[in-house]
């Protein structure tokens, strides 16, 4: 790690630089994977059936086969057997359907042409007969003892659950919930949609076999975990396996670990030619998602609204394949209870196979879907016991220092301060034009855990810089995160240092671009191979000059001692001989593997946001115009400043889609109806708040570089929680199921008005669903 | 995947009106395709041949004088006609449906004429043009005929078009003094969206209070869009109150035939249709009493 946060006068750190490679990505210059042409390329299809579960009776490849221009048409059969499965955490995904489709999307078969047309035309002619098959499309479907069962027991060994649908259990448990007293006890059950990532990049893969290696592109943004996996489905050392990923058109998640880059790799050794498969946009709906949950909680608090309890049950419906999904439902228990002292918590959270898309990491991995419930439970507490939002959420917020979870990171950030500068952000307290309300939240997540980083730094011998590390850039700007952190360190000028990523044959190894993590670790790194560079420069410089390391001094770009100022490029010359050489630096970070951890290891830093919602309600037709919105992010220290609130801002507006408008919908044969465009809305530049704000607070107080956090996810953990408040508070109505939908959001007024006609606008809310206790002394 | 299909791109209206004579339904006829294109490439259409008309010049233009009203060719995109100050404070309601379609992109290659061709109940301009009592002039080689909007469409997705008839302009009358036009499209986000439901409304009130004649159209609430002539009815003579435009979308609603489907519920369109109803005549009735949208 990183010693030094103090930022000398000059630096680059803390300066909006403008985005490297904004002006390619904005003007459509930017080459994607679906814009590179491999020359004597196979244009690939996959063949899909109309069902989300069905058998698998026999596929007929004869038509197909007679296509002009098809080369092969590809089923399990044709694979080696057992066909080869995969996943990031189990190896469970087969590369094709065998005997069974298990999820609407999943392919039976894949054919291979001389161009996408006829490919396209073969697939439609690939006659697969097939039985379809009760599905688990639902939570309680997953869960009911006649349900099917989604995987095989043969393939889960010798886990106990391996003849349920439930994947994976995940308990946490301090205190005790069951002898802990309280004044008021609210239990409810909220519910959370499954969303899609839509990054505007659809999936696009190759793969070509050339020299007894493979290499694969995809917009993937973990490379090496990528290869590791392409290592294990083809058998090749990973020396043989080379991973291209350039940048990616947004991912969010969706694009974290491989989908069809297995079967690409196979197809590519199988035919000896280069293959591509572009997705267009409903396939790649078919192809990843965000898991669905419901959350039953029951949360106490005593008469001054401290919390008591909470005891949360979280099932959340995974897909066909555990993907990283299980990974997930770990986090999402782990912080389950948000950032507050809780004396008392009893977390279960379920991780289910359902006959659906395998459900994958998408921004905030689990949180907003336990945040949604877990925070409309502060703000019913605060309103049952007449305090609001922002009182009740002071009095628990976790102070820096203090355990939220026992024996896990301490907070470690001032986050009363976030909390306020997101009221005030909102113009909490004061007057409240009529119709409308207002509601805060809070959202925490833990950051990356077992890791590890490397960058390699190589100054070349006229001064200039190159970076080769393996992070993503996926339009979160790491690219320039890294110029400004690398150029502040050696102190050369920006557009003198170049970034190289996404080729696993060039660049040294990282674990991943998630968690919010690259800021934080690789940036270390960074800071630690230019280090590494300036401990070379003196080194050469001492057996160059005669001069002892210890009176070298390195600033300015130059190197000081003995009265001479000598700039890179003359030391390099002296030592090397003209156009002879340069030096490469190494940076390493990691973060310990603790086995026993349920994460792997403790956190490095928390994700910490705050949230602020003004909201107005139409109540004749259920439609919520959202007047302010407020997100403020504990950063530590805001690299790039401008990138910061931009990226927070983006979340806070994905955010807003999956609590105003976005769920994907599955009908009776678990196909997806609203996959497109069209009928899967996410917000448009038309749908904004009327304001948009994203404060950041700056303590310098996290790991990375000059106290730098992660905040690539901090603003889409709680916009639920914030929105949902203001619309019960303009309204009088709670909703517990997302997304608000007009017509959701009309029908909790109807049923408002049938029971209580009067109560629209009055302060107590009865229409819990849940228990309600006060003590005595409340009344 | 576009399917294979031969290209017809006639470079005059004669032309085109030769070769659609000839081939009549066998050929499909587009010209932004923003409809006809898009429903290919997603594979729900096939068109074994298709006639681009979108560089026909004698369909593009549009002429307006406040005493005999506006002729717009049928070729003008959305853009266009968003972007003229005629049509933007003249012809409010038909701005309103304009500048609601789709996105920037979509408006600059969408044409009013695909748009009426398209037929579907949720057209964004089709309630404006009703409620405006537009009507089309269609040509073929045997000659014109001028057909008004009410008589356009006898079903969903269906025009009265003869099989080689091509939509060449469409005529909106002269406004009348003290009237005032608004269309409300209600949609689940505020662009790129196809109208849940949606009203346009012609209002003529010469005190500024009562209402001396009402063109009220619904789009999305029937198999087509529909004029709510009940509505209408109701409101001739009555003075606008609040109560008033209340009940008259309680009628509109009631004389909607919306059904419901995944997307929404019949009751809850119903709903709507009581509140975007009210609220369109009222900002009608707020244009007349500020004087704006009156030539």
């Amino acid at each position: 790690m990183s010693a030094s946060t103090t930022i000398p006068a000059e630096s680059l750190v803390g300066k909006s630089l403008t985005r490297v490679g904004g002006r390619d990505r904005v003007t459509g210059a930017q080459r994607y994977i679906a814009d590179i042409k491999l020359d004597g390329a196979l244009h690939v299809k996959l063949v899909t059936l109309p069902v989300g579960h069905a058998r698998i009776i026999s596929i007929d490849t004869s038509l197909a086969l007679q296509v002009t221009g098809v080369s092969c048409v590809i089923t399990a059969a044709d694979l080696k057997q057992p066909v080869p499965r995969f996943g990031p955490s189990f190896n469970d995904r087969p590369v094709l359907a065998v005997d069974e489709v298990k999820y609407y999307g999943e392919p039976v078969a894949a054919v291979a042409a001389e161009d996408e047309d006829s490919a396209e035309e073969a697939a439609r002619l690939v006659q697969v007969e097939y039985e379809e098959l009760p599905g688990v499309y639902s939570v309680e479907r997953a869960l009911a003892s006649d349900a099917p069962l989604v995987q095989a027991p043969s393939l889960r060994g010798n886990n106990p659950l391996a003849h349920t649908n439930i994947i994976n259990e995940w308990k946490l448990d301090w205190g005790n919930v069951d002898t802990a007293k309280a004044d008021l006890v609210l239990e409810n059950t909220y519910t959370f949609p499954m969303i899609s990532h839509f990054a505007i990049e659809p999936f696009a893969f190759m793969a070509s076999a050339k020299d007894g290696g493979i290499t694969v592109w995809s917009p993937i943004q973990h490379p090496f975990v990528m290869q590791r996996i392409i290592a294990h489905v083809t058998d090749l050392p990973l020396s043989a396996v080379r991973i291209i990923a350039p940048d990616p058109g947004g991912s969010f998640g969706g694009k974290a670990y491989p989908k069809f880059e297995p079967l690409l790799a196979l197809m590519a050794l199988k035919t000896g030619r280069p293959v591509r498969l572009v997705l267009n946009l409903e396939e790649s709906f078919q192809a990843s998602r965000r898991a669905s949950n419901q959350v039953w909680v029951r949360s106490g608090f005593d008469h001054q609204g401290m919390l008591v309890f909470q005891d949360i049950r979280a099932d959340f419906m995974l897909g066909a394949y555990v993907d990283i999904g299980d990974r997930v439902v770990s986090k999402a228990a782990y912080t389950a209870a948000g950032p507050y002292r809780n004396p008392n918590a009893r977390i279960l959270a379920r991780s289910l196979f359902s006959h659906t898309t395998p459900s994958t990491a998408f921004r905030g991995f689990g949180v907003p879907q336990v945040s949604w419930a877990i925070e409309s439970q502060i703000n019913q507490a605060a309103e049952k016991l007449g305090l609001d939002g922002l009182e009740i959420r002071l009095r628990n917020v976790a102070h820096k220092g203090e355990l939220v979870i026992p024996g896990g990171t301490p907070a470690d950030g001032h986050w009363e301060q976030t909390l306020q500068k997101a009221a005030d952000a909102i113009d909490w307290g004061t007057p409240l034009p009529s119709g409308r309300g207002r509601g805060l939240s809070m959202g925490m997540k833990p950051s990356a855990t077992v890791l590890s980083s490397n960058v390699l730094a190589r100054l070349h011998m006229d001064g200039s810089l190159s970076l080769l590390m393996g992070t993503s850039d996926m339009g979160q700007g790491a690219r320039t995160v890294f110029v400004q952190l690398a150029a502040s360190e050696l102190e050369v000028p920006p557009e003198k240092v170049q970034i190289t990523m996404g080729d696993t044959s060039i660049v040294p190894f990282d674990s991943s671009t998630s968690a919010s993590r690259s800021t934080v670790f690789m940036g270390n790194a960074v800071r630690l191979a230019c280090q590494d560079v300036m401990r070379k420069l003196k080194e050469i410089a001492t057996e160059q000059y005669g001069v002892a390391q210890g009176e070298i001094q390195i600033f300015g770009g130059k190197l000081h001692f003995a009265g001479r100022s000598l700039p890179y490029t003359t030391v390099l010359k002296d030592y090397f001989g003209p156009g002879r050489g340069e030096i490469i630096g190494l940076g390493t970070t990691r973060a310990r593997f603790e086995p026993e951890h349920p994460l792997g290891g403790n956190p490095a830093f928390w994700e910490l946001v705050a949230v602020g919602c003004e909201a107005e309600v139409d109540t004749t037709t259920g439609e919520i115009t959202i007047h302010k919105l407020a997100t403020v992010t504990d950063v530590g220290k805001a690299i790039n400043p401008q990138q910061v609130e931009t990226q927070d801002a983006g979340a806070a507006i994905m955010g807003l889609g999956h609590t105003l408008m976005e769920h994907l919908m599955l009908d009776d044969h678990g196909r997806l109806r609203n996959a497109g465009a069209l009928d899967y809305r996410i917000p448009t530049i038309k749908d904004m708040p009327g304001s948009l704000h994203s404060g950041l607070v700056e303590n310098q107080d996290g790991p990375g570089p000059f106290g730098a956090k992660g905040a690539g996810e901090s603003g889409i953990l709680s916009i639920s929680g914030a929105v949902g408040a203001a619309v019960s508070q303009a309204t009088g109505v709670i909703i517990r199921d997302l997304p608000l939908t007009p017509e959701r959001v009309w029908l909790a007024l109807q049923d408002k008005a049938n029971i209580n006609p009067s109560a629209i606008h009055s302060k107590s809310l009865d229409h819990d669903s849940g228990v309600h206790q006060l003590a005595d002394g409340l009344k | 995947m576009l399917n294979k299909f031969d290209l017809l791109v006639p470079k005059t209206l004669d032309e085109a009106l030769q070769q659609y004579a000839e081939l009549g339904s066998k050929c499909k006829i587009f010209a932004g395709g923003t409809d006809v294109l898009v429903s290919m490439h997603g594979g729900h259409k096939a068109y074994a041949l298709l006639m681009d008309i979108k560089n026909l010049e004698e369909l593009k233009g549009v002429e307006y004088t406040p005493e005999k009203g506006i002729v717009i060719g049928a070729l003008t995109t959305h853009r266009c006609l968003e972007r003229l100050p005629a049509i933007k404070e003249v012809y409010t309601a038909l701005f309103e449906g304009v500048s609601q379609v789709g996105s920037v992109q979509t408006r600059n290659r969408g044409t009013i004429g695909g748009n009426i061709c398209n037929a579907v109940p949720s057209g964004d301009t089709l309630g404006p043009l009703l409620a405006l009592n537009a009507s089309v002039i269609v040509q073929s080689v045997k000659g014109a005929r001028e057909i008004p909007f009410g008589e356009l469409f006898p079903g969903p997705k269906k025009t009265a078009l003869k099989e080689d008839e091509l939509l060449i302009k469409i005529l909106i009358p002269a406004r009348l003094s003290n009237s005032a036009s608004a269309y409300t499209k209600f949609a689940r986000r505020n662009s790129m969206d196809l109208a849940l439901l949606g009203t346009a409304t012609d209002l003529i009130s010469n005190d500024g209070k009562t209402c001396d004649n009402a063109r009220i159209s619904l789009t999305t609430a029937a198999p087509t869009i529909i004029r709510a002539r009940k509505t209408e009815e109701f409101l001739v003579g009555k003075e606008l109150t609040k109560d008033v435009m209340k009940e008259a979308g309680e009628i509109a609603s009631a004389e909607a035939k919306p059904r419901s489907s995944w997307r929404s519920s019949e009751e809850y369109r119903r709903e709507v249709l009581k509140a975007i109803v009210p609220r369109t005549l009222a900002i009608a009735l707020d244009r007349i009493q500020k004087g704006v949208n009156i030539p």
